[in-house]
């Protein structure tokens, strides 16, 4: 019976507050969060403090966990002038429910973000998970000067990158070494030729190749021979990864304000292409490059060398 | 073998069930959710530089290199030690020498699992119960290990580390057949249940053994290991196994009239095990890990011998004269019949006590139980229990300076407490240069064997007719201190690093089976061999090893070992004799290895191994012997599986010598392997 109860008071809030902003004609927009909590809160929180900070005139801003979401409302004069969704599950929510308000993606993987575009459908836009390519290989080459031969180990949602992937290697005259596996049982022995053959490892967000459980293994097996891993996020770097340079929700918080902040003034509520991590920061485990025998500069050094833009408190 | 088919089927239908669907990309739990910690600090192996002894890695490249059959023969890889084989049936593996057809001084640990036997006081090179194509690496500490591993690790440690069962999948299969009509087949089945992954691999081997010896060994082998891990901070680990088979054995070195007391027959020989170890990762970046296993060695080698007029080479009728009435008749015996136990659990907890000083430390407990009439010459079982407290530390002074201490103490029953401690300084003097000052004193407690054995050959009516082997009743503990001054080096930009050490080892109390001629023996009065500390010995030289390597699979690893060994132990008492310790150690030991890719999936590789003479058994001389060894191989892919074709010759030019002695001639030895992963 709470249950019901504070669905209906929720509605109500809902219902009613939609039409007051729009009498006050300010604009309103809806942060919708995959669940409560957690990372896709810390998102929320660096967006909105970040954006009452840049902007004369914030939006306001509806924080609503998916739980909640009611598409069948946002239509109309009802309907928010955004929607930023955080996380898969939003993301993919919001598309099928096809709500026509521009959409901002965020904490969603590139591949995902594009198996759900329509045709002719500009609305949505996004920020990407992963880093781009260059950035990674340029942490390759500032913590691991010494390395040519990195290996990768790609699967069916990586694979499409195979292209960019190599690009961004030959470019600092790496050579790659690709192993594309179709089934996670495959992933094991994928390890064990990749780390053979190569002097890094640089791990690639795939759920066929890397699960919590599978990441161990590439991680035991590379550090057994000495080889470093260069994980995408700070989890990585815990678990033993040499190094990530990644980005946490708040930094693509602000980023997300950014492009609001550009939408609301300059482009008329249009968010343009999608794009990577603006903000990032670098990890680095100490104790792993001491153990494998690596001098590996000061964490803001390789931020640096990386050209990473400085955020404004 | 075709149980060994049925168990494999079970894993695909496994495997295929457990293969979950995942989502076609990735999502922010794949960036945001925790992986389990792997390399936490206080879990981090020090690396060579930090160490406090050398260690000689063998990872699997080098292990398919060098082309070896059997486990024990990668050891020739190591600097300064030795590998022979005392027949087809038997081989023995020592560091610095002194070893006889039993290596008692090293330990040797299958997935933290000691193999030691306390039947033959060494391991069973023969019967080890680990398939070679399951190693994913061997790790030898070159030098007494005993403050890390206790009493057996008094000349070193060999740690065998076999593959986590992740790391392979579905079907995989190996045949070689070839020289001493050897039959080897491995296959193997890998698969997981959701967190459970699990690997079972079953093996035939056969082989005829060396020409002049009653040695051909047939070996059934059927090993399961699994590893459980429900989150991302514990795992479980259960590896069961049963390796067994007929082992020619008998024609003892040394023995008078071996052919008629010792005659060449087939022993069974069966070993099971099971080991279940927990790991668990605490706060504090501390981990926690129990473990516990039973090893189980079941021998039965009953045979007659006889009768006695033959032996003694008399008329029968003369028998009851000079046997105080005994009438001729065959005598029972049954060296290795007899049923061992052992039951062992482990606490090891590590800790990072400041960044900068890391503490590992433990306690265990050890039954064994060992049942041989014949050998201890009674029915009930020995039973030796001991227990150990052991600590390592590692302080880091300064970004220069490491500072590793460790201690073992150990308490048997028979021989009170002892302790075996370690002292090491590394210095780096740059960042690529490093040298160490070490000193450890070690303690070997006597293996069971050598506490209890009571060995006599009994008339069928029970009265002692020969005293054969015995214990002294004054034995103590083996003593060593070890002083070595380490150098290490890297050269990134040529890939190469050299290891070096110089040592010397004062080895005090040698436990040496003497025969005392004026043994107390009713009929035969030929003595007996007695097991007593017979003397000290002085070991002094250089290990060195220079590993150059490009590429993973383009290298050349090159190891010399340089002896001088000096001391001399009782041989023989009434008249007392003395062995000279010098002749039981080769001067010069060197093995020099190469790889390299050839053309398209085309590989080659050489070996080259070099022992000086050395004296293995008190009675028998070695010969110094060059052997090379090669190996081509071709990688294939089929029908969606991959293998690979090879041809491994040992002892490419034939310089036929005398391994572990002049009968065992070691003639040039052609294998074909043939490998396929489905």
């Amino acid at each position: 019976m709470r249950n019901v109860r504070s669905t209906i008071a929720l509605a109500l809030i809902i219902f009613f507050s939609c039409p007051l902003y729009g009498a006050l004609d300010r604009e309103h927009i809806v942060v919708l969060l995959s669940e409560e909590g957690g990372a896709y809160r810390e998102f929320a929180d660096g967006f909105v403090s970040r954006l009452n900070a840049d902007l004369a005139d914030p939006p306001s801003v509806d924080v609503v966990p998916l739980k909640d979401a009611r598409f069948d409302k946002w239509r109309g004069s009802a309907a928010p002038r955004a929607i930023v969704t955080v996380g898969t599950r939003a993301a993919q929510e919001t598309y099928i429910a096809n709500v026509a308000v521009p959409t901002l993606r965020v904490l969603v993987a590139r591949a995902a973000h594009e198996s759900w575009n329509r045709p002719g459908n500009n609305n949505a836009s996004a920020i990407f998970l992963e880093q781009p390519w260059d950035r990674q290989f340029d942490l390759i080459k500032r913590i691991l000067p010494a390395a040519h031969h990195v290996g990768v180990i790609l699967g069916p949602a990586s694979r499409q990158d195979a292209h960019e992937i190599k690009r961004a290697a030959a470019q600092r005259e790496l050579t790659l070494h690709v192993r594309e596996i179709s089934r996670a049982d495959d992933a094991g022995s994928a390890f064990t030729d990749v780390v053979a053959d190569s002097e890094a490892v640089l791990a690639i967000p795939d759920p066929v190749v890397l699960s919590p459980n599978s990441a161990k293994w590439l991680l035991y097996t590379a550090y057994q021979r000495g080889i470093p891993v260069i994980g995408f996020s700070r989890a990585y770097v815990n678990a033993g990864a040499l190094g990530s340079v990644y980005t946490t929700p708040e930094q693509i918080g602000f980023q997300a304000a950014r492009l609001v902040a550009n939408a609301m003034h300059d482009t008329g509520w249009t968010f343009g292409p999608a794009v990577y991590p603006e903000y990032f920061s670098v990890a680095i485990n100490r104790s792993v490059a001491r153990s494998l025998r690596l001098e590996v500069p000061a964490d803001e050094d390789v931020l640096r060398k990386l050209n990473a833009p400085e955020v404004s408190p | 073998m075709h149980r060994i088919g049925v168990v494999c089927c079970l894993f695909t239908a496994v495997t295929a069930f457990a293969d979950n669907e995942s989502p076609p990309y990735a999502t922010e739990a794949d960036f945001l959710t925790d992986v389990p910690v792997v390399l936490s600090a206080s879990r981090l192996k020090q690396p060579a530089a930090d160490a406090p002894v050398s260690i000689t890695v063998l990872d699997r490249e080098t292990i398919r290199a060098a082309g070896v059959i059997d486990v024990v023969d990668l050891l020739q890889l190591v600097p300064g030690m030795q590998v022979a084989h005392p027949s087809g049936a038997q081989s023995v593996a020592t560091y610095h020498g002194l070893a006889e057809e039993f290596s008692r001084r090293l330990q040797v640990l299958v997935d933290g699992r000691s193999v030691y036997l306390p039947v033959n006081s060494s391991p069973d090179w023969s019967n080890i119960g680990v398939a070679l194509d399951d190693i994913e690496r061997v790790e030898i500490v070159q030098g007494s290990n005993a403050p890390a591993y206790g009493s057996n690790a008094f000349f070193g440690a060999i740690n065998i580390i076999t593959r986590a069962p992740f790391l392979d999948r579905g079907f995989y299969t190996r045949a070689t057949a070839g020289s001493l009509d050897l039959r080897n087949l491995v296959v193997r089945g890998t698969g997981s249940l959701g967190k459970l992954d699990t690997r079972l691999t079953g093996q035939f081997r056969s082989d005829d053994g060396f020409d002049a010896h009653h040695d051909s060994k047939m070996l059934r082998m059927l090993g399961l290991s699994s590893v459980y891990a429900p989150d991302a901070n514990n795992s479980y680990e259960l590896q069961l196994g049963y390796s067994g088979g007929t082992f020619g054995v008998g024609e003892s070195v040394g023995v008078d009239n071996a052919d008629k007391v010792d005659p060449g027959r087939d022993a069974k020989i069966e070993m099971s095990w099971g080991l279940l170890r927990w790991r668990t990762i605490l706060p504090e970046d501390a981990e926690l890990q129990v473990q516990y296993y039973r090893n189980r060695h079941d021998a039965q080698d009953r045979f007659r011998i006889g009768p006695i007029s033959s032996i003694i080479g008399v008329p029968p009728g003369l028998v009851p004269i000079l046997l105080g009435g005994e009438p001729d008749q065959y005598l029972e015996r049954g060296m290795y019949d007899g049923v061992a136990k052992r039951d062992d659990a482990e606490l090891q907890h590590t800790v990072t006590l400041l960044p900068e000083w890391r503490l590992v430390w433990g306690l265990g407990a050890r039954i064994e139980r060992y049942t041989n009439p014949m050998v201890y010459d009674r029915d009930d079982a020995v039973i030796e229990q001991s227990q150990r407290l052991f600590w390592h530390t590692e302080w880091r002074g300064s970004s220069a300076l490491v500072f590793n201490a460790g201690a073992m103490t150990e308490h048997n029953g028979d021989f009170g407490t002892h302790t075996s401690s370690r002292l090491a300084l590394n210095y780096h003097a740059t960042a690529r240069q490093t040298f160490r000052v070490a000193a450890s004193r070690a303690v070997r407690m006597p293996s069971m064997f050598e506490n209890s054995v009571n060995l006599r050959v009994r008339f069928n009516d029970g009265i002692v007719a020969d005293e054969i082997t015995h214990s002294a009743d004054d034995l103590e503990p083996e003593r060593l201190r070890t002083y070595e001054l380490g150098y290490l080096s890297e050269f990134p930009q040529w890939r190469v690093v050299l290891d070096a050490k110089v040592y010397r080892e004062y080895l005090y109390g040698l436990i040496n089976a003497v025969t005392d001629y004026f043994y107390p023996d009713p009929y035969v009065h030929n003595g007996a061999l007695v097991l007593q500390n017979a003397g000290d010995v002085r070991t002094q030289g250089l290990d060195l090893r220079v590993n150059w390597r490009p590429q993973p699979k383009r290298f050349v690893t090159f190891q010399y070992g340089y002896e001088e060994v000096s001391g001399q132990y009782l041989r023989t008492r009434n008249p007392d004799a003395y062995e000279d310790a010098s002749l039981h150690a080769p001067r010069h030991t060197v093995s020099v290895l190469g790889a390299t890719p050839l053309f398209a999936g085309v590989d080659g590789s050489l070996g080259y191994y070099f022992v000086d003479k050395m004296r293995w058994n008190d009675v028998i001389d070695a010969q110094s012997h060059h052997r090379f060894d090669a190996r081509l191989s071709h990688d294939f892919v089929a029908y969606g599986a991959t293998g690979e074709i090879a041809l491994i010759v040992q002892n490419v030019t034939d310089s036929q010598y005398g391994d572990f002695r002049s009968e065992n001639l070691f003639a040039r030895r052609t294998y074909v392997q043939f490998n396929m992963q489905l």
